[in-house]
Formats: structure tokens, C-alpha cells, sequence
């Protein structure tokens, strides 16, 4: 009887080993790359679907840190815990607060380790994701495009957030507003009425008449006293 | 629905998922080459990605030291498979290694280490970064 129990607790104890020692995680992140303009507000969505552990992510932030505040509703830089099972649609927030000092581009980096992870062996692996970003000065922006508040056909105003920079830039630039109304489609809003003048040849405005007649009158006079002139030399 | 979601940017996301944290060849002779990682092919990369990815292994930053003994990250090599294709050269990590990745690869590295002759017995480590991104 005993010896049965020992080779059932032998057999559970090999099921379980591989369990306590397997230590995998997924370091996922979204947006993997992007763009920024001016001051701007970026949630990033953090991830460990194919984790069988928690994972802690650690953030280096250190080539873009001049262009990022820190702390104050905004992500202060300390170590995130990002639970198995997180996925995409279900992850871990993060706020990180863009506010740029010049146009640059540049790299942070999101370092994922297990939760309890010992460093064992001779080398030791540190996955992680680099993040390229894009940073636009733009100093007369006060307000984030991607908080841009939006009619749709009904008139009502929608707030829309992430995802919808680029494009919007292209078409719609806010210079000192605060606040981003777009309107679609676009309509000139204060279309600037120009007046266009043509003048036909031959054909002269019957005001200009006695002047080119006065005009023509001095010159006829002008030739006849200079041949005069000329004659009595000659 | 607002007409402004007609033209709303997909954002990039990536991820790479590992099943092991580090690497243990072993104890190992001197003067012998491409000593093999008990656990190349078991070792695996899974990623993620609606973006051109990259993953990028890279030349450790101090190469595997033991008090004041170096092996040099010439002698610390990688081969790998994606998917069910192999790359069989063999690239020594005395720089950094970038190859494209879609999404649902699985890379398989293969590390081997060379041990030169004469090289002081010790036990040596390092750190080796494995980066998934965008390009």
C-alpha cells in the first residue's frame, strides 16, 4: 500500500515539475510603433496572452525621456505587473504623456520578465519590445489630436481617441485652437469671395475718354513744337 | 456611425512570447567548437504581429565573463529555424542578428559556443537580449 502511495505521489510530482518550472511569458504591446504630434496622450495596451506566469514589465524609456512627462495621471516609469491571460482586448493601460522638446526620433524599450524570476545559467535571455516613435515639435498645439472631438451625421459630437492621427493630420491641421472640430465632408467654412477683372482689347471705358483725348492733344502738340524746332536748325 | 471612422488607422502591435529565460550549456571541454545548447529546438519564439516585424538577437553587451576571463562573442553562434524552414548558417553573435517575422512564426534558435583552448575553468555568464519590433 505504501509503495503504491509513493509511486502515485513519484508520478504526480513529475506531472508537476514541468508546471513549476516552466516560467513563460509574452511581452506584447500596442502601438508597436507610432507617430506624434506635439503634446499627446498615448495609451498603450500591454499583454501576456501566451503566458503560463505573470509577467513584470520594466520600461526604458531613456532615448525618449526629454520628450515625456512623467507622474501625474500620466505613467511614472515604475514596474507593471501584466497578468497571464491578458489579451489585446483585455490588457493592461498604460498613459504615456508625449511633450515634445524638439522633432526627433527615437526608441523605448519593454523589457518582460516572469514574476519570481531568478537569474539561472550561464546566460540569462531578457526579452523585450523596442517601440519606435516618431516625435513632431508643433509648439502652437495645446491639445492632443487624438482627442479630437468629432460630429457624425447626426450632429451629435463624439470623442475619438488613438488610431486616427496620421490620417486626420493630413487633412485637418488645428493651429492655436484647443479644441478639434471636425466636420465631414469638408466644406470651406468662409470661402473668400474674389473678384476678377478683365480688360478686353479694344474696347476703353467711356470715363477714360476725355483723359486720352487731353493725353493725346499734348503730344500731338509736343510733336508739332519739336519739328518745328528741328526745322529752324536745319 | 461617424463617417470620420472611414479613415481611422489600424495601430501596430507585436509581441513575442519565449519558453525559456535563459541558456546552460553545460560543463564543457576546451578547445572545442560549436558545442550545442542542451536545449536547441526545444527552445522557441512565438510572435504575434499585424506589422513587418523584426526580431533582432543581440551581440551581448559584455560577452560571457568569469572574474576576469572572457569568451569572446565571436565564439557564442546561432542558427534558426522559422517555421518548418531551417537557416543553417551559422551567425556569430559578435554583432547583432535581425530576421523578418510574420505573424504566427515560430523561430527556433540554435546556440553553440566554441570553448578556446587554454580557457580558464570557471563558470561563466552573460546576458543575451532577444527584441521583437516593428520596422
Amino acid at each position: 500500500m505504501n509503495v503504491c502511495r509513493i509511486g502515485l505521489f513519484v508520478f504526480f510530482l513529475f506531472l508537476l515539475t514541468p508546471v513549476a518550472f516552466s516560467q513563460i511569458i509574452t511581452v506584447g504591446i500596442e502601438p508597436a510603433k507610432l507617430t506624434v504630434y506635439g503634446n499627446q496622450d498615448v495609451t498603450f495596451k500591454l499583454f501576456n496572452d501566451k503566458g503560463d506566469t505573470d509577467a513584470i514589465y520594466t520600461f526604458d524609456f531613456s532615448e525618449c525621456e526629454e520628450h515625456i512627462k512623467f507622474g501625474d495621471s500620466c505613467y511614472d516609469g515604475s514596474p507593471v505587473t501584466v497578468k497571464k491571460g491578458t489579451t489585446r482586448f483585455d490588457p493592461v493601460k498604460i498613459k504615456v504623456c508625449f511633450r515634445p522638446k524638439k522633432t526627433v526620433e527615437c526608441r523605448f524599450y519593454v523589457e518582460g520578465k516572469p514574476v519570481g524570476y531568478e537569474q539561472k545559467g550561464m546566460v540569462s535571455i531578457r526579452p523585450r519590445i523596442a517601440v519606435p516613435v516618431k516625435i513632431f515639435f508643433d509648439e502652437t498645439r495645446t491639445k492632443s489630436p487624438m482627442s479630437a472631438i468629432i460630429k457624425n451625421k447626426e450632429g451629435k459630437k463624439e470623442t475619438k481617441s488613438e488610431g486616427i492621427i496620421e490620417k486626420i493630420k493630413k487633412i485637418f491641421i488645428p493651429t492655436t485652437s484647443t479644441t478639434t472640430t471636425l466636420k465631414l465632408p469638408l466644406k470651406r467654412v468662409n470661402p473668400v469671395k474674389r473678384t476678377t477683372t478683365t480688360i478686353q482689347k479694344g474696347k476703353v471705358s467711356k470715363s477714360l475718354l476725355p483723359v486720352m483725348l487731353l493725353m493725346g492733344s499734348i503730344s500731338a502738340g509736343l510733336v508739332i513744337y519739336v519739328l518745328g524746332r528741328y526745322q529752324m536748325w536745319w | 456611425m461617424a463617417e470620420i471612422e472611414k479613415i481611422l488607422n489600424v495601430q501596430a502591435y507585436i509581441s513575442i512570447t519565449l519558453n525559456f529565460t535563459s541558456l546552460d550549456f553545460g560543463t564543457l571541454d576546451v578547445n572545442t567548437t560549436n558545442n550545442p545548447e542542451p536545449n536547441n529546438g526545444i527552445n522557441a519564439i512565438n510572435v504575434s504581429t499585424n506589422c513587418d516585424g523584426r526580431i533582432t538577437f543581440y551581440s551581448p553587451s559584455t560577452p560571457l565573463t568569469y572574474d576576469s576571463y572572457t569568451i569572446p562573442n565571436s565564439n557564442f553562434k546561432l542558427n534558426y529555424t522559422i517555421n518548418t524552414t531551417s537557416y543553417p548558417t551559422l551567425l556569430t553573435l559578435d554583432q547583432d542578428r535581425v530576421i523578418n517575422v510574420t505573424d504566427g512564426d515560430i523561430v527556433r534558435p540554435y546556440y553553440y559556443l566554441d570553448i578556446p583552448d587554454y580557457q580558464h575553468s570557471g563558470t561563466y555568464s552573460t546576458t543575451h537580449v532577444i527584441e521583437g519590433w516593428c520596422a
